[in-house]
């Protein structure tokens, strides 16, 4: 059973503002993406700037209002209709963790403060007492100590905000995290100790997650399924080992033999780079690019497609 | 706070403006105890008697003086006439910060029986110097309180139409620029002229204060609406709406502490303003109304007349004041700004050391 | 030592060798020192690409802004910089300005920061030629630009020549970086992590264009990145840095494949690979994080994190010693990295074999 379901979600964003904004010139940000989210799955989503992937996320917990399609959490109403109760009960399952710990968490308030500002004003509030105790054990579970309580983010590391971040986001108890490219800003060294904090915490909690990430080696190390977005759009979705090994759109092989150190070597010389979505585009998002594109890729755009149990491709070539 | 005090250490101005407000406005605080006569003691026979603290020998004394000419007050010091001055000296009586009763003053005649005039006197026998220490009391508070309200104001108004936007932020800043469009003094003359002429010290103190806030809280509000907008795009504002916290506070508690630096440096740059505000206000008789002493008061058109000056030019004393505490507080807020400014933290290299060249160590 | 008057052609291009570099910061009254380098050295053949790893702190950056002179005024360097028999370090900006732009270039890592917003990418090479020839024509600036940014492969270059960055995108402008660079005749190009700011197909491409630039111009390379493959795939000779100090060095190949160092091990376990899934196995990660440089302790820099660290380890900083290999050089090859040989710098690592 899907805990998050996605469908047909679209997104334009107004170049313009203000009295310019009728002679909008648009960005489409998100073009129709649709993907579901297991229970207890890990779902990741890449791409590289532009696609549109930190919108999708961010649409998913109505930061931004998406134009159209459907968001529904656990089978039930349609998250884009919730009303100001409703969805501040959805927002206290679904959270989301930014991207740079630097500036995500409040450089002038304690860890304390950063962590129950926002539980303060929940439906789950159990007192400052009882919530002094559950900072301190969540902090724990994110690998520092309960007398980090009351230092500001400034003294601790990357890392060590990041996981402050995190335990933001966990101490409403969610039942989905949505990471949007929680360990791009690390070090190497300690990207590692943060992916392997984020699976514990799902094994102990039975959490799902949205990784949003552009590093492919990451995403397909952590996560169990993966959608590949261009251009606004959803091309290709697979189990993360099968995407590795079959991957059917043109531009996730692109994708992968542009990583260094995948072994796999670069086929035709790419050419050009992504442009803002600023157009809607008639065929498929990629055929500008594209060196399989044929006149129908540029003239129709591809629906979404079965290609394996699990696989899913937009492309007429693949 | 012992973090800037180790960082003023390094700048010896800001530290020496530190010194100087403190002494200033613990003057003010102990001004019972610190001017040796009342500010409204008149001495019919004293008309512009000039300062006559003086050393003698090794001590210091205070040297009568008589009048010869009663047109233009000129005095002449009366040779062998004096009267030691004593720390300390016991005087008129009074109420240390109106609780402890207590006759001692900083200094004073050890005989009492004629005054020392540390500045002189004015036209009615009043000495300068206390009037000067009791006129601190208003400069030196109207400048706090007219911060505070404005500062307020600026803060709440600037905040809320800052984050919120849309028909708040239109009609926060058409109101600003109203008030802005009118030049200060203008505006503070003609809301004075509103007002009844004849008022008591204390609701003149009350409306002046109003006046000079509602004149200065524009500037600072557009700057604080300018700060809260850029602020209300990271990430943390983000989250913050994201975790359901009511939109007041998130102003309040979470974006306005991200500027507290700025508005620190603000009060300390804005208050010498103000300040200034009231001199000018009370300079031209429509602030502070006799009996009540302020600095602005005591430099009066009346008295500031060019024969006046010339033969009396200890009345100006109170701008040698007003100069130390406008200084001071610009210099602490150099200071403060530089605190807070995280690119300041570089040390300049002693100036000899750009003589001699780098040299690579082999 | 390489005397001022002699140019070598057939030495190396820059020799470094025990740079330190130190920053004095006030904090309050007190005066700490930041420790950003601690003695670095290597060599840069002609024509070669020198790729350094390192992470936040290392001291990375640093080092290769210390080569041109862009370092600031109050930090203070030691060591010798020698670029084609010149010594560097100490130089007045005047005379570092006969090499820094003309015969050393360099690219950032944010290249939208690199540019003057106001004013065009024509009139940028317009001033870069004239700084070098104060007669040239604007015609003929104009034609060598053309020429540069259709090298670098930039299209439709004549057009974009009265562009302003804003309308270059982040790849372009790489390129535009590079061909600015090309301008003045740079023999020496020093990339600090010029495509982490970048999508991963053009970083695709930036990587080619710089092999492209490497082998028709016989351009030397410094190429600066936390990512260790990427680092791998450009470079002939390898420097791993860690807390200021080289850690290992060595042919690109040989360090990736086989590391000595633990810190160059750990980093490589570290980084997921293709084909890996948590689900078979957990991703090595290191404890604890990254030194910093104002705080530096007695020994090794990498012991507080490394799993095979002993007393003598924290106690004294190890030497950077060369690793014998099968094709040894010889005796007298001074423990940095010249190359084509491998150093490390371990007490554990490699193990003495009597």
């Amino acid at each position: 059973m899907s805990i998050l379901e996605v469908r047909d979600l679209r997104k334009r964003f107004n170049l313009e503002a203000g009295f310019f904004a009728r002679f909008g010139r648009f960005v489409y940000a998100v073009n129709d993406v649709s993907f579901s989210i297991g229970d207890n799955e890990i779902y990741g989503l890449v791409g590289e700037s532009g696609c549109g992937k930190t919108t999708t996320a961010r649409l998913l917990v109505r930061m931004y209002e998406a134009d159209s399609g459907e968001i529904r959490f656990r089978g039930t109403e349609d998250v884009r209709a919730l009303k100001a109760r409703a969805l501040k009960a959805y927002r206290e399952r679904v959270k989301y963790v930014f991207q740079d710990p630097a500036r995500s968490l409040n450089p002038r308030m304690s860890v304390y403060d950063v962590l129950t500002s926002g539980y303060r004003y929940s439906s789950l509030w159990p007192g400052h007492r009882a919530a002094r105790d559950e900072a301190g054990t969540i902090l724990e579970e994110v690998g520092l100590s309960p007398s980090d309580l009351d230092r500001r983010p400034t003294e601790f590391s990357g890392g060590q905000r990041q996981r402050i971040s995190i335990a933001r986001g966990l101490i409403m108890r969610p039942e989905v995290l949505i990471c949007d490219e929680v360990v791009s800003a690390l070090d190497v060294s300690i990207q590692g100790q943060i992916l392997n904090l984020l699976l514990d915490i799902r094994e102990k909690r039975g959490l799902s997650f949205l990784f949003i990430a552009h590093d492919l080696k990451v995403a397909g190390y952590f996560c169990d399924r993966i959608g590949v977005m261009y251009r606004g759009e959803l091309m290709e979705e697979a189990p993360a080992r099968d995407l590795f090994k079959a991957a059917l759109h043109p531009y996730t092989k692109l994708l992968y033999s542009c990583v260094a150190g995948s072994g796999v070597s670069g086929n035709a010389p790419i050419v050009g780079e992504v442009s803002t979505p600023s157009e809607k585009i008639a065929g498929c998002a990629f055929a500008a690019r594209c060196p399989l594109a044929d006149a129908r890729c540029l003239a129709e755009r591809p629906a979404m497609r079965d290609a394996a149990p699990g696989h899913r491709v937009r492309c007429f070539k693949a | 706070m012992r973090q800037f005090g180790k960082y003023l250490a390094g700048r010896p101005l800001g530290m020496a403006s530190l010194a100087v407000l403190a002494a200033l406005y613990l003057g003010m605080i102990l001004a019972e105890f610190v001017a040796p006569y009342s500010a409204t003691t008149q001495r019919a026979d004293m008309t512009y008697h000039p300062a006559n603290v003086r050393f003698h020998g090794l001590s210091v004394k205070a040297q009568e003086a008589r009048v010869i000419n009663t047109v233009t007050w000129k005095y002449v010091r009366v040779k062998g006439l004096y009267h030691g001055v004593s720390l300390f000296a016991k005087g008129e009586p009074y109420r240390l910060m109106g609780l402890i009763p207590c006759d001692r003053h900083l200094f004073g005649t050890t005989d009492g029986a004629y005054p020392a005039f540390l500045m002189g006197a004015d036209n009615l026998g009043r000495d300068i110097f206390s009037r000067i220490v009791y006129g601190s009391r208003v400069s030196l508070t109207i400048g706090f309180v007219a911060t505070a309200i404005s500062l307020f104001l600026a803060t709440l108004l600037g905040g809320l139409s800052g984050y919120y936007g849309g028909a708040t932020d239109w009609s926060v800043m058409r109101l600003s620029e109203f008030f802005m469009l009118i030049p200060g003094l203008y505006l503070i003359l003609f809301l004075r002229s509103l007002l009844s002429a004849k008022m008591d010290s204390g609701q003149s103190y009350m409306v002046i204060t109003v006046i000079l806030s509602l004149v200065g809280w524009p500037g600072s509000a557009r700057t604080v609406r300018g700060m809260v907008h850029a602020i209300k795009r990271e990430e943390f504002v983000l989250n913050a709406e994201l975790e359901g916290i009511p939109s007041v506070s998130i102003v309040f508690r979470h974006i306005i502490p991200q500027i507290s630096s700025l508005l620190i440096v603000s009060v300390a740059l804005s208050v010498p303003g103000f300040i200034m505000s009231e001199t000018t206000l009370s300079y031209l008789g429509l602030g502070i109304v006799d009996p009540a002493v302020s600095w602005g008061s005591l430099i009066k058109r009346d008295i500031s007349t060019i024969a006046n000056l010339r033969n009396y030019p200890w009345l100006l004393s109170p701008v040698w004041f007003l100069l130390a505490v406008t200084l001071a507080f610009n210099f602490l807020g150099d200071a403060l700004r530089d605190y807070y400014d995280p690119y300041h933290t570089v040390i300049p290299r002693p100036f000899w050391r750009f003589l001699r060249r780098r040299e690579a160590r082999r | 030592m390489n005397d001022r008057n002699e140019r070598p052609a057939n030495g190396p291009l820059l020799e470094v060798r025990d740079l330190t570099v130190t920053f004095s910061v006030r904090r309050g009254v007190a005066v700490s020192s930041i420790r950003a380098v601690r003695g670095v050295s290597f060599s840069l053949a002609r024509g070669s690409v020198l790729g350094i790893v390192g992470e936040s702190g290392s001291g990375k950056s640093v080092t290769t802004s210390a080569i041109p002179g862009l370092l600031p005024p109050y930090a203070e360097i030691g060591g010798s910089i020698s670029f084609d028999g010149a010594e560097l370090a100490g130089l007045g900006a005047r005379a570092l300005r006969e090499y820094r732009g003309k015969r050393i270039g360099m690219i950032f890592q944010e290249p939208g920061r690199s540019n003057d917003p106001l004013q065009n990418i024509g009139s940028v090479f317009f001033e870069t030629f004239r700084n070098a020839e104060p007669g040239i024509t604007r015609a003929e600036a104009r034609a060598r630009a053309i020429a540069l940014l259709e090298e670098v492969g930039l299209p439709n270059a004549g057009a974009r020549l009265g562009n302003f960055p804003h309308q270059f995108s982040g790849g372009q402008l790489q390129r535009v970086g590079i061909a600015l660079a090309l301008a003045q005749g740079c023999e020496l190009l020093i990339a600090d992590e010029p495509t982490t700011a970048l999508d991963v197909t053009i970083q695709a491409q930036i990587i080619a264009l710089l092999k492209g630039i490497r082998a028709s111009r016989g351009l030397s390379i410094i190429f600066i990145s936390h990512n260790i493959d990427l680092v791998a795939e450009i470079s002939d000779d390898i420097l791993v840095m860690y807390g200021g100090l080289v850690m290992e060095s060595g042919p690109a190949f040989e360090v990736v494949s086989s590391p000595e160092h633990p810190y160059s091990r750990a980093l490589l376990a570290a980084a997921p690979r293709f084909g890996g899934h948590y689900t078979e196995s957990r991703l090595l990660s290191i404890p604890g994080k990254v030194p910093d440089p104002e705080d530096v302790g007695p020994g090794c820099p990498f012991a507080p994190r490394c799993g095979e660290a002993t007393d003598e380890c924290r106690a004294a900083i190890p030497e950077l010693r060369a690793i014998v290999t099968s094709e040894a050089t010889g005796a007298g090859v001074s423990p940095c990295a010249k190359a084509g040989s491998r150093a490390c710098r371990c007490f554990r690592h490699p193990e003495e074999k009597s």
